[in-house]
């Protein structure tokens, strides 16, 4: 339970960005959403809107200057996520961009960086794809099924993947497949690999994309691999070492995300602030009703707290402490609080927050999805159970 | 709901040079001490040879300038000592007036009020460990005191009644508020005046107090003041102001009181940590359930989030500023933190948490007042939603 001295900045980090980010959100309402969850998951991509945020130069962010990124650390990619997500807005059909290139930047080969990261930091290619759940594995990561095996000049893919968000929009995943097989590795986490797919021409070599129909519109899909031929170069880092290089990278996510989510409870609060002291039941305005009044500054507290955790995980990571309790506790506090912030929000709304018009019931919805994904809660508990406070593996 | 760019420090395992010898401190007052105080009538039962021990140890002088002769040390430092006092068997309730109340004399005390007290203060030889606000029909809502204090002559003369007041017999020193001028509809707090009493005196004549028989040692017993007479030096500040020094008073109290909180929390984590490990039903440590090992990690990520809004409201104060609503937040997340703890340790233990001599009963009945006193929740979620969210008066 040890730490280090890290330090942080409390209020609104990154103003000049928020401002920025909140002047490309005005032009994308609510109905601009709403038109997007009408139509069927193959043309509900904001694509308009990915568009506006790439020329901010905003998706690449974490990129290093001299691969024509901004150079920020997780923090101010952290800020920027949440100010989409309090105006209303949504990074997921996007964000994958800002982290997934993360892995590649910390474990690709020269080659690969100079290949991908200035095209993906102009927004030329889209990294938006990470191929790791299989339909029997989810939380249990190790156990994938999907397989590359080495032929000449390259592997061969055979398997499938499912709830890969954003695959039909992107021309590179990130793939995790198992290069030797369970039964001739000392860990079950050795022996699986990570690629870098050109998606572009696997589509052509046996790929095939169905979307999901989904609860949220964050354009998720099935993906089957027959026989589908990657060339060698397409190996990132060293064979069998893929899980290490995946994890590594789930800490700067987990953060990402739980920004996001926090974003969403202040979409939730302004939002249910502004209708309970405008609207009056019984003669007064709602908010002065201890029932209402009380659920929103009980999510208001929950919030900042889950803020504050946030901001250290970054601080940490962007230090290059060791980080993942701090993760893994921002993902469930920032979860809960967005949580109690939507519930309140929706109550307070009532009917006028399930219309499908209004953004209550789409934000209530995607922070339902936050608390399960991309970790599940229980995964969240079982890493603090054991791995901080010396409880045995339960599972 | 923004705040200015502060920095904020992380930095819990820096303090050994506290924690260390406070640790072996309340070592020499374990569990036992305690349990035998409680046997004892309500009258009998204040831990004097523990008050004595902290007094003499110099920490609750912590937070006194230097320049009245105290360590002038930041609120962070005090909410550590305090942090550290209740992770182990003991509780700072009965001493813990003597490290804040004095904040009301370095604000607003008259230089002789400052040059009388405050050193004698700082090096424990004078007691301040008591408050008295509450009456029979004033808690939350301060408006209709009825405790009046009548300049005549050359002396107040103090009538009225005051329930709930902790340490009030075994203190040198007594802040009393009481009412000089009645409140006007626009401000009905007005009117209510700050009053230093010493209670040697005091209780020699005008002054008579009866020890409460209550859940917890909390030292509280009512007071009845009857033609007490006090000197015009006696009042602090200035005559009327009473309520306003009381707030900035309350926000430094939710502070160290979160910190009390955490502390107890360790407590409670640790306690339940080391029981479901070595607890074997069913063939197997009892920490292999998830249905014990969940609500312990839930817990303490709860914990961990309450302890950065506690810093944050601390690094708030030590930057000069009125934490306001934050300090309210902060004690109101730690209490709540430590409850769920606390019960989730009670519910470890099972039959055994009943049991006097394991301290969980006795710790658990202090988390749970903890939340409703000083403080309590219904105080703490109004001046959140009001002073920080804009929401209306409830009450």
């Amino acid at each position: 339970m040890s730490e280090q001295s890290v330090e942080f900045a409390l209020g609104e980090d990154y103003p000049e960005y928020r401002r920025e980010v909140a002047k490309v959100c005005k032009d994308y309402p609510p109905s601009y959403w709403e038109y997007l969850e009408n139509q069927p998951p193959s043309g509900s991509y904001p694509t308009k809107f990915v568009e506006a945020l790439t020329k901010t130069g905003f998706l690449s962010a974490l990129i290093p200057g001299k691969y024509g990124g901004l150079g920020l650390p997780v923090r101010g990619g952290a800020a920027i996520l949440e100010a989409i997500h309090a105006a209303g807005c949504t990074a997921g059909p996007c964000h994958a961009q800002m982290y997934t290139m993360g892995t590649i930047l910390r474990h690709g080969s020269d080659a690969q960086k100079d290949k991908y990261l200035p095209k993906i930091a102009k927004g030329e290619l889209r990294l938006q794809a990470f191929g790791v759940t299989e339909p029997t594995t989810g939380s249990d990561t190790t156990q994938l099924k999907t397989r590359a095996d080495k032929v000449d000049g390259g592997y061969r893919i055979n398997g499938q993947k499912v709830w890969i968000s954003r695959a039909g929009h992107s021309d590179l995943m990130l793939l995790l497949a198992r290069t030797t097989p369970a039964d001739q590795v000392e860990k079950r986490a050795h022996g699986v690999s990570t690629f870098l797919v050109d998606m572009r021409l696997a589509k052509e070599n046996g790929m095939v994309i169905t979307p999901i129909d989904a609860m949220i519109n964050h354009n998720t899909t099935e993906i089957f691999f027959d026989d589908v031929f990657i060339p060698e170069d397409s190996l990132v880092g060293q064979e069998g070492r893929g899980f290490r290089y995946i994890l590594d990278g789930m800490n700067a996510e987990r953060c990402l995300v739980s920004s996001e989510t926090i974003g969403n409870g202040r979409y939730f609060l302004r939002e249910a602030i502004k209708f309970a002291n405008e609207h009056k039941r019984f003669g007064r305005p709602m908010s002065a009703t201890q029932s209402v009044q009380f659920s929103i500054a009980q999510a208001y507290a929950q919030l900042e707290t889950a803020d504050l955790m946030v901001r250290k995980t970054a601080a940490m990571f962007d230090a290059g402490m060791k980080c993942g309790a701090e993760a893994n506790m921002s993902k469930i506090l920032s979860g809960e609080a967005s949580w109690a912030c939507a519930q309140v929000a929706l109550s307070i709304f009532g009917e006028a927050g399930m219309d499908k018009s209004s953004s209550i019931q789409r934000k209530w919805r995607e922070a339902r999805t936050a608390r399960n994904s991309p970790i599940s809660p229980n995964m969240v508990l079982n890493f603090i159970g054991q791995h901080v406070l010396g409880m045995p593996r339960s599972y | 709901m923004t705040d200015e760019l502060l920095m904020m420090r992380i930095d819990d395992d820096n303090y050994d040079e506290f924690r260390d010898p406070l640790k072996a401190l309340c070592a020499g007052f374990p569990g036992a001490y305690w349990r035998a105080l409680e046997d004892k009538p309500a009258d009998q039962r204040y831990p004097s040879e523990f008050v004595d021990a902290l007094m003499e140890s110099g920490f609750l002088g912590a937070l006194i300038p230097e320049e009245f002769d105290g360590a002038g040390l930041s609120l962070r430092i005090a909410a550590i000592i305090l942090e550290t006092i209740h992770s182990t068997s003991c509780n700072a309730g009965a001493a813990i007036g003597q490290m804040y109340l004095s904040d009301i004399l370095v604000r607003h005390g008259s230089d002789a009020q400052k040059q009388k007290y405050l050193g004698a203060i700082a090096a424990g030889e004078v007691r301040f460990l008591a408050s008295a606000v509450t009456e029979t029909e004033t808690g939350d809502d301060l408006a209709p005191m009825t405790t009046s204090a009548a300049k005549t002559g050359d002396v107040y003369v103090v009538n009225g009644a005051k329930q709930w007041v902790n340490n009030a017999l075994n203190s040198d020193l007594m802040l009393l508020l009481a009412r000089t001028s009645t409140g006007t509809p626009e401000n009905p707090t007005a009117g209510l005046t700050a009053f230093l009493v010493d209670m040697k005196t005091a209780l020699k004549s005008g002054m008579s107090g009866q020890a409460i028989d209550s859940m917890n040692n909390d030292g509280a017993s009512d007071l009845v003041l009857d033609g007490l007479e006090l000197p015009l030096d006696a009042v602090i500040g200035e005559v009327g102001k009473g309520y306003e020094y009381y707030r900035e008073l309350a926000q430094l109290e939710c502070i160290l009181y979160a910190a009390c909180a955490t502390g107890d929390s360790a407590f409670f984590s640790e306690r339940a940590i080391t029981y479901a490990n070595e607890r074997v039903v069913f063939g197997r440590p009892i920490a292999y359930n998830q249905g014990i090992q969940f609500p312990i990690s839930k817990a303490y990520v709860e914990v961990q989030g309450a302890k950065l809004i506690a810093s944050k409201a601390a690094a708030v104060y030590d930057s000069g500023k009125q934490p306001g609503p934050l300090a309210s937040m902060a004690k109101h997340m730690a209490c709540e933190a430590a409850w769920q703890m606390a019960d989730a340790c009670f519910t470890t233990h099972g039959g055994f948490a009943f049991a006097r001599e394991y301290d969980i009963e006795r710790k658990w009945r202090d988390a749970r007042v903890m939340q409703m006193t000083p403080q309590g929740r219904t105080a703490l979620l109004t001046d959140i939603a009001v002073n920080d969210l804009g929401m209306p008066q409830s009450i």
